[in-house]
């Protein structure tokens, strides 16, 4: 009998067994996880991770030389895999939308920021220039520009790059959508506003209820925004925890070096007192291993890390998920059987 | 004698005071960083001690030498003195030139003679940064975005500079990476007697690296302080509100949750009157509107600029 | 190679490549396969195409044989062709890479020079050029080269504007290097790419222009040149059209092969195409 999940039972969004590749090269290897309604779930990794590649591939948006080559997306009761393509399209931007990293590139530079937004509504519903145009005068003061009724006929150049961001997300959330994808939203923002870009999208996930999925390289922002939590390296899955779990006791020896690695102000360690540790070599290791893609980096791989690649399997307790049986509890075994 | 002492620094682009009266001083062997958000000027500052942006008033005094005066033939030794490490390794290395040439380079135009000197010092510093053997013969794009960075280092060492400027170093790097690069830098400076000037915006790398940490603001500095006194106690509005906006500082099940710091960074082409944070700062009052605070030393060896900030 | 590799697989540029190693081989061979002058009298007049075995192509008015004209009139074309484009590149790349590396006065003054030349039709600057000097290669070859260094002038200057901001120059300043070092060794090869496939084009105009030169009779009057070939017979044009037809032909397929030639490089080189 299989077991049960937590939130396996509805969830918003389900992703089972994805495989993506880009010409010869997987850039995700059998990733499964879900989204509940009104969550923030985060994927953390590092680049080349596939971090980005599920993100895309969730709206059917890889670039050209990038496929789905295996697994399933089910949004709703809906296989986004086998949706014909108008509907696809009604979709995004409409209960799916996408919040990218680069707002200096993802605004269309000669129109005033107010066509945009209401372009972005009008694709999606029927309604009057006029009210799209009120609409988008209050979504604007709903992400907090000020004087927005001013400011809608600006074009984008003449906003700085936080109040680009919150443009692109005043668009996204323009339609109600009921899952957000927010990949590395503030990653090309100042520290100051990036904690107000994500305060912002947080207050919105809370309103509309929707599934935040948020993408990111930085265990500072997942600490402080996500509920659950997904590690991913090479495209596999290490670790799936609630944040509070994660962040108490992260099991995988890659979750682990990440957050032992990274510096931070809170540890008060400085050079003079000694080394920070280290996670040594790099991603590129990974390219034709085996067993678990981390061993080649793992300082606690043994004969059989190379060997066989471990599958994320509940640890501890059933919604903490881990992907190594070196460093798993001691009910591990029982629990996958 | 400091290594390095800045007076009244100042470098226009067209309108804009990018750099607008900094000074500040690195004695030898010690680690100064420069904190700020993207616009302040701290890259446009590192860049003008090293002499690659034109300065428009104020000192540069390399060993009590100003070497924003000098030019040309009297400034190719200061060049092998001062060095550079920048924020992006694939901009900042020539993609047409293999490795084994990137570092030989200076050393030719630097006067050391002989090929086979050259290729023993080309090879020891290689060695040295961690590069693998037989990746001299490489073009930079074969390397992995660590290993540029380690290519880079190696370029600026090459010549046994007593500063380097390292710009940005890690943050195009991954978070795995990052501590095989910080730990380098450090293991260098003991090694070579460095002092570096080490420009970021992440606080979690500069409480690490840094002896002494200067915050800037739209082309000012308003705080310089001594680590320990800094990170024990911020005095200027902004630093704290850096500090505090640093995400990942709650504890389990109780998350940070709150923006410290309203507000966007105002026109640097038009700063605000009086004190530039005026606009975004809690404290704000009269006087703050109308009168630019002067930096003035708080606590031993602890500069502020604000109205307010009191020992 | 990558690039090269790249090109092989390209059927543009392997069309284009095939064509131009014909034309340069008939240029290098000319000598072998019809040693004498092709000037002189060879058979009667007017021998149509394939009448003759011995005279496959033809003679045209004066009993002179059409293919060893041809022959050897790959061989000015060529040799022209590759000459003025080489004295265009070079002057164009310094003045280019001065304008674009040192910007400031500099810049403005190289500038106006680059329009000085441009503001007069090219054809005629030649035609001014060669009608003060003797006509003969040395003069043609430098007056097309002095007419075209200002279209590489501008592409080296628009290159070299925009490579001198990127960070590996700025740490080639701070190591200390020489201007000479930084635009030779740092910035060149970067640019090389673009230079690389206009100069195939430049190939292929300063191919027509000696062929127009020619033609007007302006030519090197020794030697004997595709754009000759085709003055000469203009006058035959309604009873023996084969003497403008073949030359002619010639031409054209020396230009299309350049410019072939040209796009297969440009894919090649070109790194924002690459990566597709």
């Amino acid at each position: 009998m299989p077991l049960e999940f937590p939130g396996r039972e509805d969830p918003l969004l389900d992703v089972r067994d994805l495989f993506i590749s880009f010409g010869d090269n997987a850039a995700v290897r059998g990733l499964d996880f879900t989204i509940r309604r009104g969550e923030t779930l985060a994927l953390v990794g590092e680049s080349g991770c596939g971090k980005s590649a599920t993100a895309l591939s969730l709206l059917r948006l890889l670039p050209p030389a990038g496929r789905v080559a295996g697994g399933s997306i089910r949004f709703e009761d809906r296989d986004i895999l086998r949706l014909p393509e108008n509907e696809m399209r009604r979709l995004r931007g409409g209960a799916i939308s996408m919040v990218f990293q680069e707002p200096m590139t993802s605004l269309n530079p000669v129109l005033p920021i107010g066509r945009q937004i209401t372009e972005a509504i009008r694709s999606h519903e029927r309604v009057s220039a006029r009210a799209a145009r009120a609409r988008a005068i209050e979504l604007l003061n709903l992400v907090r520009i000020p004087e927005a009724h001013r400011r809608i006929d600006d074009y984008p150049h003449t906003l700085s790059g936080g109040m680009r961001q919150r443009v692109m997300i005043a668009m996204a959330v323009a339609c109600r959508p009921r899952l957000l994808i927010a990949d590395e939203p503030t990653t090309a923002l100042d520290v100051t506003i990036q904690a107000q870009v994500l305060e912002l999208l947080d207050r919105l996930r809370q309103d509309l209820s929707m599934g935040l999925l948020l993408i990111t390289h930085d265990l500072g922002l997942v600490a402080d925004w996500a509920d659950r939590v997904v590690v991913m390296y090479a495209g596999r899955k290490c670790e799936e925890a609630p944040v509070e779990t994660l962040l108490r006791a992260p099991l995988h020896p890659y979750t682990s070096g990440l957050m032992a690695c990274s510096p931070k102000l809170a540890s008060g360690l400085h050079f003079r007192q000694g080394r920070l540790p280290e996670i040594g070599g790099s991603v590129a290791s990974a390219a034709d291993v085996a067993g678990c893609l981390f061993a080649p980096r793992c300082a606690s791989a043994r004969d059989a890390c190379h060997a066989v690649r471990p599958d994320a399997k509940p640890a501890g307790s059933r919604d903490h998920l881990l992907a190594c049986p070196v460093h798993a509890p001691a009910d591990y075994a029982i629990a996958c059987c | 004698m400091p290594l390095l002492a800045v007076e009244s620094l100042e470098t226009r682009y067209g309108p804009l005071r990018a750099v607008d009266g900094v000074s500040l001083r690195i004695e030898a062997g010690e680690t100064l960083a420069l904190v700020g958000e993207s616009g302040c000027g701290k890259s446009t500052l590192g860049k003008t001690i090293l002499r690659l942006v034109p300065h428009s008033g104020g000192t540069v005094r390399f060993g009590g030498v100003d070497v924003a005066r000098l030019r040309g033939r009297t400034l190719k030794p200061f060049r092998r003195r001062m060095q550079m490490v920048f924020q992006d390794p694939s901009a900042s290395l020539n993609p047409r030139q293999t490795v084994g040439t990137i570092l030989s380079a200076p050393l030719r135009v630097h006067g050391v003679h002989g090929r086979i000197e050259r290729r023993r010092q080309v090879e020891a510093m290689a060695d040295r940064v961690g590069l693998p053997v037989g990746g001299l013969v490489r073009y930079p794009h074969e390397f992995s975005g660590g290993q540029r960075q380690r290519i880079g280092i190696a370029r600026a060492l090459i010549l046994r500079p007593e500063l380097v400027v390292c710009d940005e170093p890690v943050s195009a790097l991954d978070v795995s990476i990052q501590a095989q690069i910080l730990n380098l830098l450090v293991d260098l400076k003991s090694d070579y007697n460095l002092s570096y000037l080490f420009i970021s915006h992440d606080l979690g790398v500069v409480r690490y690296i840094a002896d002494r940490i200067a915050v800037m603001y739209l082309g000012r500095i308003v705080e310089n302080a001594p680590h320990h006194s800094l990170w024990s106690r911020p005095l200027h509005p902004y630093t704290q509100g850096l500090i505090r906006a640093v995400p990942g500082q709650g504890s389990p099940g109780r998350p940070n949750r709150v923006a410290p710091i309203a507000g966007d960074m105002p026109n640097p082409l038009d700063p605000p009157d009086g004190c530039r944070f005026h606009p975004r700062c809690a404290l704000a009052a009269d006087i703050c509107r109308v009168n630019d605070p002067p930096l003035r030393a708080v606590l031993p060896g602890h500069d502020v600029a604000c109205h307010f900030a009191s020992a | 190679m990558k690039s090269l590799g790249l090109f092989l697989r390209n059927p543009t540029g392997l069309a284009g490549s095939s064509l131009l190693l014909l034309v340069i081989v008939a240029a290098l061979l000319a000598p072998v396969l019809f040693p004498g002058d092709p000037l002189d009298m060879a058979t009667t007049p007017f021998i149509w195409p394939l009448q003759d075995p011995a005279f496959p192509l033809g003679s045209d008015s004066l009993g002179r044989d059409v293919l060893a004209g041809i022959v050897h009139g790959a061989r000015v074309s060529v040799l022209i062709g590759f000459a003025s484009t080489f004295v265009g590149v070079v002057i164009g790349t310094l003045v280019g890479a001065c304008a674009g590396y040192f910007g400031g006065r500099l810049d403005d003054l190289l500038v106006r020079l680059m329009e000085v030349f441009q503001t007069f039709p090219p054809f005629l600057l030649i035609i001014v050029l060669v009608s003060i000097a003797e006509p003969s290669v040395a003069t043609i070859t430098a007056a097309i080269g002095i007419v075209s260094w200002p279209t590489v002038a501008r592409l080296v200057r628009a290159e070299f504007r925009s490579l001198r901001e990127r960070d590996f120059v700025l740490a080639a300043r701070g190591l200390g290097y020489g201007a000479a070092r930084i635009v030779f060794l740092e910035i060149l090869p970067n640019a090389a790419a673009p230079i690389i496939v206009t100069t195939s084009v430049m190939v292929a105009t300063a191919i027509l222009n000696e062929s127009a030169l020619s033609f007007l009779g302006l030519g090197d009057p020794n030697l004997v040149s595709w754009g000759s070939m085709i003055g000469a017979g203009r006058d035959q044009l309604r009873t023996a059209w084969y003497l403008v037809a073949l030359p002619g032909a010639a031409l054209v397929i020396t230009v299309l092969s350049l410019n072939l030639f040209g796009d297969g490089l440009n894919d090649a080189l070109n790194p924002r195409a690459r990566g597709r």
